[in-house]
């Protein structure tokens, strides 16, 4: 009993992609880059918990003991030139320890370079635009309807009987699994910012400004994200949904959206 | 009772110190312009 | 009634304080003034309190029950604003006012007519700033980090809002003056730099931080004023300006202005564990240059506050190592700490047990703020929970315990009576157990990916989202507790000069209460056995 427990409180604390009720952790995601992002927080985390228990223990250790109730006297030294000199030099090693691997990992963050597709994203208050930049595929993606139905204020409808509440769209992106993905994003009115955690991708969309993102997925699969920079009343209601398939099914999403994009024109 | 001595040093300090803040705002307000 | 100490004869003493109101609008005295910051603080303090509790009501289950999105982010950023320029920061000005004269050995405050502006400004500048919610368009809603373009679509109270941020900003900034020379030009003759205590210290190196940014704010705040309605485009892309630059003028001040919230909370926990644990501060000149070193970093890692803003990698580089460093002279202080109580005879009055609270869960604040400075890492932290936990450790248990040790410390001289200490301990430990239940869970729910400033949620964050909510209304009930415990010094047994056993410093050789003017003959390095070191 104990054992599964123990046992189910670690399953919580490693990372997954099902989005799951009292989740400790963040996800692993779905790209190597996420992966690696993964690793660094948790490096930084365990080095937090050991020095942690070091101090932490110490100053228990020194609250117990050294308590004038317990007949403790106090002593009289108040400084140590040995002590501050340790005690700043080996931060600094663990610093540099730390430092390397992350700038590592920033550098392949920043290397969008021979993208297999270039996607623009313009953000709106409160909606995303998806421009495929080869494919001349372009839509809208919006708060999907039953959310958008439920998230009124009282109404009555339970938001657990909401498949992905708030997390989900009337339109995805469609992407590829495997292609290298480059995100040009910018906005038409405040700063918003577009981020999906399986990817550990979190870039702001300016106006006036375009900036650059990519990601490469390795698992098919739908990931969920939100607006992550406050953009005004509705900042919370404008999710993101990518939708990583296979090349052929790719294709396949494309062509229908080209064939009903003509139909579209050749009705105006 | 501040003496005189004291009088001045408190003169000489607050100018300073308010020549700090005055510069640091003109300075901000000025990267403002030269970069727009 | 006899107001004077030991040698001083002064004809003023002979009437005291004025009577009625004047004595409090009209105050130039130290102590009324910084009576009147500690009270507008702990008002502000409940007035924020009550917005938080409302964030914390609608979050506390998903669906919207009770208040408009548009008001929800009008409560997170006025519930900020307060906090920040009305509760924390008075507070420390009121400490700083009522203790710097008394533990340098100076009369009063250098400039005491413009010690009573600074404080009489604040008043007006947040009854302007509160009247905003009763404006059409609502109190403003960006945030009160006040990032353009959204800030321009405030309502009615655009020009209140600015207009009351810069009357913050000059109270600041006139109170920053004043410390600087007061400490520079009436230090008692043999009271070198190196001998003020520690709360001296860190407050003189603050206000050198205020000087320096509040003018930032204030050009920052003033271009977004002439953006909306002179024509410029300073932050507007379409006229050939940028957001982002706001986004730096703003962390220019930012970052330094979190350090203003904490390092004199740094110099009165450094004066109250030594006192408990009846030993010295362990390294005072080192408590002293990891200060210096903290400020001066301080000015030169704002940018990690935007790596998700689309900068370049080698400013990425620059503001993560930057930031990494300054955890080594944090941990170089509370590594002293520990060894000022390690081998120290130890009792837990309420002031102690709010510093040690402060040194544990401070230190928690400190690593979720190591982890957010990993750059690529912080992509994944940014705009989350993860940094609404981050800041809430180290202003609450962080700044806020500290304020609260500080009163709890130093109500007895103020008052001339001990506060009821059990009603004291009761207030720490409900207040320290409803805090980490309120903001623990919120670490949980960033990484798990639940972003900020949103008033509804999907409904895999309910659990820990209703726990939060439980400890805030319980943080919120507790603070009741400290206006009993104020309340209770008013009746409780008289304080001896000396008050706590271990006590060291000026302020514990002048009577309890402190008579009205203090220190006007200033003292010699030796007075009443008491050294200055």
């Amino acid at each position: 009993m104990i054992r599964k427990s123990f046992l189910s409180m670690l399953g919580l604390f490693v990372a997954s992609n099902v989005r799951a009720d009292w989740a400790l952790n963040m996800p692993k995601g779905v790209t190597d880059l996420s992966a690696e992002t993964y690793g660094l927080h948790m490096m930084v985390f365990w080095w937090c918990v050991a020095i942690g228990l070091l101090v932490f223990g110490v100053m228990i250790i020194s609250l117990v003991l050294h308590r004038k109730s317990r007949g403790a006297k106090a002593a009289d030294f108040s400084h140590s030139m040995t002590a501050e000199i340790i005690w700043t030099a080996i931060p600094v090693v663990i610093l540099l320890v730390m430092a390397v691997p992350a700038a590592e990992t920033m550098v392949k963050l920043e290397d969008s370079r021979d993208p297999d597709i270039s996607i623009v994203i313009t953000a709106y208050q409160w909606k995303w635009h998806y421009k495929y930049q080869d494919e001349d595929i372009e839509f809208y993606s919006s708060l999907a309807r039953p959310s958008l139905e439920a998230r009124r204020k009282q109404s009555g409808i339970d938001p657990n009987a909401v498949d992905n509440y708030l997390l989900d769209v009337d339109r995805p992106v469609v992407v590829p699994r495997g292609a290298k993905v480059r995100l040009l994003l910018t906005s038409n009115d405040v700063v918003h910012s577009w981020w999906v955690p399986d990817l550990a991708i979190k870039k702001d969309a300016v106006p006036g400004i375009v900036n650059e993102a990519w990601f490469k997925v390795n698992e098919a699969g739908t990931y969920r994200g939100q607006c992550a920079e406050l953009c005004g009343k509705d900042h919370g209601y404008m999710p993101i949904v990518v939708e990583v398939v296979e090349p052929d099914a790719f294709q396949a999403w494309v062509d229908t959206r080209k064939e009903s994009a003509e139909q579209v024109a050749s009705t105006q | 009772m501040a003496d005189a001595e004291r009088k001045k040093g408190i003169r000489r300090t607050t100018l300073i110190v308010v020549a700090i803040a005055v510069a640091f705002y003109l300075g901000f307000i000025m990267l403002g312009v030269l970069r727009s | 009634m006899t107001t004077a100490v030991a040698d001083a004869h002064d004809s003023h003493d002979e009437h005291g304080p004025a009577k009625g109101i004047g004595r409090w609008l009209f105050s130039t005295n130290h102590k009324d003034i910084g009576t009147m910051y500690l009270v507008f603080s702990l008002t502000m303090f409940f007035i924020g309190g009550a917005m938080a509790l409302v964030i914390r009501s609608e979050l506390a289950v998903p669906g919207l029950q009770f208040v408009h999105p548009e008001f929800f982010n009008s409560m997170t950023t006025m519930h900020a604003l307060i906090m920040v320029f009305g509760a924390v920061m008075p507070a420390f000005v009121g400490l700083a006012n009522w203790m710097i004269p008394l533990m340098i050995g100076a009369p009063d405050m250098a400039l005491p007519r413009m010690n009573n502006w600074s404080f009489w400004i604040l008043p007006v500048a947040f009854g302007i700033l509160l009247s905003t919610l009763l404006m059409p368009g609502g109190a403003p809603a960006s945030g009160w980090t006040m990032y353009p373009p959204l800030v321009l679509q405030t309502g009615d109270a655009f020009p209140f809002l600015i207009f009351s941020v810069h009357l913050m900003g000059i109270s600041s900034i006139m109170g920053a003056i004043n410390v600087i020379v007061t400490i520079i030009n009436m230090r008692a003759p043999e009271m070198t730099l190196l001998r003020m205590p520690m709360f001296v210290w860190t407050w003189l190196i603050t206000a050198y931080l205020l000087i320096a940014v509040m003018p930032v704010l204030a050009g920052a705040v003033t271009m977004l004023l002439t953006d909306q309605f002179f024509g410029t485009s300073f932050f507007l892309a379409a006229g050939g300006g940028d957001p982002v630059m706001f986004q730096h003028i703003f962390w220019f001040f930012g970052h330094p202005e979190v350090y203003i919230m904490i390092l004199p909370a740094f110099g009165v926990v450094s004066e109250i564990i030594p006192t408990f644990a009846r030993k010295k501060l362990f390294g005072h000149d080192s408590m002293v240059y990891a200060a210096a070193s903290i400020a001066f970093l301080s000015f030169i890692v704002w940018a990690h506050h935007m790596f998700t803003v689309g900068m370049p990698l080698t400013g990425q580089m620059f503001f993560m190592f930057a930031t990494m460093l300054i955890a080594v002279p944090t941990g170089v202080k509370v590594f002293n700490w520990v060894a000022t109580m390690w081998r120290g005879a130890m009792t837990f009055e309420t002031p102690m047990l709010f510093s040690l609270a402060f040194v544990f869960l401070f230190t928690i604040g400190g690593f979720s703020g190591l982890m957010l400075a990993i750059a690529p890492a912080d992509i994944q932290y940014h705009d989350t929970y993860f940094v609404v936990a981050h800041f809430h450790y180290v202003l609450v248990p962080g700044s806020v315990f500290a304020i609260m040790a500080g009163a709890y410390y130093w109500l007895p001289k103020w008052t001339g009576h001990m506060y009821n200490e059990k009603l004291g301990k009761l207030h720490f430990w409900t207040s320290t157990i409803f805090v980490n239940l309120t903001f623990f869970p919120m670490h949980f729910l960033g990484l798990a990916g639940m972003p900020r400033r949103i008033p509804d949620y999907s409904t895999q964050f309910t659990d820990f989202n209703t726990i939060a909510s439980i400890g805030a209304i319980g943080f919120g009930l507790s603070q009741l507790l400290f206006v009993g415990v104020v309340l209770s010094a008013w009746k409780g047994s008289k304080a001896t000069d000396r008050v706590w056993e271990g006590s060291h410093g000026l302020e514990w050789t002048v009577p309890s209460p402190a008579p009205y003017h203090t220190w006007e003959t200033p003292p010699k390095a030796r007075v009443a056995g008491e050294a200055f070191e």
